[in-house]
């Protein structure tokens, strides 16, 4: 029975552990009476309890290398904001949106992040009146160039640890990969005919998104696959030395 | 690299095709009297040496609160819900080896641990180490498990070569495998199902908050289904929708075709992409859409009067055979339909 | 995050790793996510629908911070505007889901009714997966506190200056979480026994 008083009782702060020793001992004697508070109070600590002994969940292994492809990705639109102050128009809605797909994807790989790293967009400073489409051009093309880094770097694992997979997979995986790039093959084409068409944009810039995802999957696989061959391997020690 | 390992994938095909071929599958001691599969028996025979089969089973009670932990390597994984407090796991470990000794040592070496902590059990299989040189892959060697639980247990399974199934469980299902299919059924919090190669299969699905279905190479099937959010994807196979109820949905193919028959939520979102396969959608009610369908080289058709929008940018005059944007009824669910060169079909079912 | 330093000194330190975070220092980028990044995983999954939205979460919160730090004065500890930072993109992204799909989303200073403690039986032994549950079924801001309170282990004045509310609501918020959270375990308990 929850009466009126009940509800009064600072039973958080008591929970937490806020009270002082008097306001307290008066909660208390309280509680001695009332059975319901003395419920209330062990289900709340039970609860608290429980919340800090979860399970702590780890950030995959990989993600701060993704996050750092990514922050390499960011166009440097401070600085070019300051180098040329015309760039707010419909020139920065551009950067925006070639900045944009390119946040979506995951990119694995090793860390960018540097001056040195980023790759020169080939942008001419704003005296140049370069037409609008030319810019988005430059700017998607930056993009590409960051997909095509990211789909190298993981190419590279893939192709040179693929002994760890089972061949079966490795196969699978191999004439998936062919598929993704056929797709970006033909969107590439197409970009070629028309550049201004947002669905081959679109298309491209998707299938390169699945290649770099295929890729991280393939690269994560065989991490696994060495993993367990280390366990193995690790056994093999034990066994040695018994 | 891959060149280099092909007259072993032969071998691997051949061993490793059987458990990804659909139905339940216990390796290669199912009865199947097809000439081929006698064949199989007897190339495997000679090749690799007679099996040697170990059955292990065990059962550990546990209260409501029960999980499932399993992690298997080569063979398949079955787990049904049960009205029973306890998980009671059978696992079958088969060996092929030409040298009988070796195949017992092997089968002896082949170890399924099983741990209990709390409510939680835990099952690994671990693998003998090989005697002699390290160059030939162990593929000789699996265990399949049966496995019954708790109806209200969670359950989590992974295996890389072999079938993923799980069906009637009403905890959290997460079901992996690498080489195989996953099949999931009457699994109402089912999160994630997930292989490589081969079909991912959900069924009679409803409840669930956010489910995951993903391949690569296979099909994704999912009917009678009812999720917050649904995200399914696969490489060069097809994605096929029937009878689901979602407010989000994501399928993506590349060059598979995508098939969607169910009716939209109000305020739904659903996005549908893919490179050079087709999407066609099939709606089964009357619920108001703003759409927004494109293709570069295919083309879009749809049975809905849509009023087109405007194009705000005005940049290129819209080709309505290959794009169409704009809404139909009070525009209340948000439809986005991509492909590249596929065709989009949007119709009344 | 509370430190034992004098409060300028940590300030400048964080002034420093902001300033070269700003200009493009990926030691320091990786010393700001090392320090953070497995609480905030925490706290993104939970705040979502798990796993692999919370890795999405954690890029996206890493990226905004990337792109943000210029604006970060010092005025709060580094850890406090990044975890801001990231509990409101967290927020965000779960309003905009819930309205999208018509549901009420619940505000952190709506004047609040306490809900009534049920009487009943006490919890046992809280499964980890039903606790899970029940916290995925809080409303938004009231998840917040409760994740950043007892689930990470903040002071009530660290939530109130992460989640840019006051002491009090605090408080008001992680009480009203921890009942619901009992409310819902109680119900599962009762039905277990039924069974």
């Amino acid at each position: 029975m929850t009466t009126v008083t009940c509800q009064e009782l600072p039973i958080a702060a008591y929970v937490d552990g806020e009270l002082s020793p008097a306001e307290e001992r008066t909660l208390e004697r309280h509680m001695e009476g009332c059975p319901t508070c003395r419920a209330l109070v062990a289900d709340l600590r039970t609860v608290r309890a429980a919340a800090f002994t979860l399970d702590r969940l780890e950030p995959p292994a990989d993600l701060l290398a993704r996050i750092q492809a990514r922050v390499a990705a960011e166009p440097r639109a401070s600085a070019r904001l300051l180098a040329w102050p015309n760039t707010r128009g419909a020139w920065g809605v551009w950067l925006a949106a070639a900045a944009a797909l390119l946040v979506t994807t995951s990119i694995g790989l090793a860390p960018l992040l540097g001056p040195a790293e980023m790759p020169a967009t080939g942008l001419a400073p704003a005296a140049d009146q370069a037409s609008l489409v030319d810019s988005v051009q430059a700017d998607l093309q930056a993009a590409e160039q960051h997909y095509d880094r990211a789909i190298q770097g993981l190419e590279r694992i893939a192709r040179s640890d693929s002994a760890e997979l089972d061949p079966q997979i490795a196969a699978v995986l191999q004439k998936n990969l062919q598929v993704v790039d056929q797709a970006i093959d033909e969107s590439r084409a197409a970009l070629k005919t028309q550049p201004a068409s947002s669905t081959a944009q679109e298309g491209l810039f998707e299938a390169m998104r699945t290649k770099v995802a295929l890729l991280q999957q393939t690269v994560e696989l065989i991490n696994e696959m060495r993993k367990g061959n280390q366990a193995e391997a690790g056994r093999l020690m034990q066994d040695l030395s018994r | 690299m891959i060149q280099r390992r092909f007259p072993l994938s032969v071998l691997i095909l051949v061993i490793g095709a059987v458990p990804s071929q659909g139905a339940m599958t216990h390796g290669l001691t199912i009865p199947d009297d097809t000439p081929r599969a006698a064949w199989l028996e007897r190339y495997t025979e000679a090749r690799q040496g007679p099996e040697q089969t170990d059955r292990v089973v065990q059962t550990v009670r546990v209260g409501a609160g029960g999980a499932l932990d399993l992690s298997n390597i080569s063979g398949d994984v079955r787990v049904t819900g049960t009205n029973a407090s306890e998980i009671t796991i059978e696992a079958v470990k088969r060996v092929r080896h030409k040298d009988a000794d070796e195949a017992r040592r092997l089968l002896q070496q082949l170890r399924v641990d099983i741990t209990t902590v709390g409510d939680r059990v835990e099952v690994r299989t671990s693998y003998p180490r090989r005697s002699g040189s390290s160059g030939e892959r162990n593929i000789s060697a699996r265990v399949d498990y049966t496995v019954s639980v708790p109806i209200r247990a969670a359950v989590t399974i992974k295996t890389i070569s072999g079938d993923a199934a799980v069906t009637r469980v009403d905890g959290e299902v997460r079901a992996e495998t690498v080489s195989g299919d996953v099949s999931v059924t009457g699994t109402p919090n089912v999160t994630s199902a997930r292989t490589v190669s081969g079909d991912v299969t959900a069924r009679d699905v409803v409840g669930t908050a956010n489910l995951s279905l993903g391949t690569v190479s296979g099909t994704v099937f999912a009917s009678g289904l009812q999720a917050r959010s649904l995200e399914c994807g696969s490489v060069s196979g097809d994605i096929r929708l029937s009878g689901i109820q979602v407010d989000r949905l994501l399928a993506k193919s590349v060059s598979g075709d995508i098939e969607f028959g169910a009716a939209l939520a109000r305020g739904g979102r659903y996005d549908f992409g893919s490179h050079s396969g087709d999407i066609r959608i099939a709606l089964t009610s009357e619920a108001g859409f703003e759409l927004d369908a494109s293709t570069f080289s295919g083309s879009v058709r749809s049975d809905f009067p849509v009023t087109l929008r405007a194009d705000g940018g005005g940049r290129q005059r819209t080709d309505t055979t290959r794009t169409i944007r704009g809404s139909f009824g009070d525009a209340s669910a948000l439809l986005s339909l991509k492909t590249f060169s596929g065709t989009v079909v949007i119709s009344r079912n | 995050m509370s430190s034992s330093k004098p409060s300028g000194e940590v300030r400048s330190a964080d002034l420093d790793l902001a300033g070269r975070i700003r200009s493009g220092e990926g030691a320091a980028f990786e010393t700001l996510y090392q320090q953070h990044a497995g609480r905030l995983y925490n706290l993104a999954s939970r705040m979502s629908a798990g796993a692999s939205d919370a890795e999405d979460l954690l890029q996206d919160i890493f990226l905004l911070a990337y792109r943000k730090v210029g604006s970060y004065r010092g005025e709060s500890s580094l850890g406090t505007w990044l975890y801001r930072l990231a509990m409101n993109h967290c927020l965000d992204v779960l309003r905009n889901r819930q309205t999208r799909m018509g549901q009420l989303t619940d505000s952190m200073d709506e004047p609040e009714a306490a809900p009534v403690a049920a009487p009943g039986p006490a919890l046992s032994a809280v499964s980890r997966i039903d606790l899970e549950r029940a916290i995925a079924a809080l409303p938004p801001a009231c998840r917040a506190a409760f994740l950043l309170h007892d689930v990470e282990g903040f002071g009530h004045q660290e939530v109130a200056d992460i989640l840019g509310v006051s002491e009090g609501t605090s408080k008001s918020q992680v009480h009203k979480a921890r009942l619901r959270i009992r409310a819902q375990l109680g119900a599962r308990e009762l039905k277990a026994e039924r069974v």
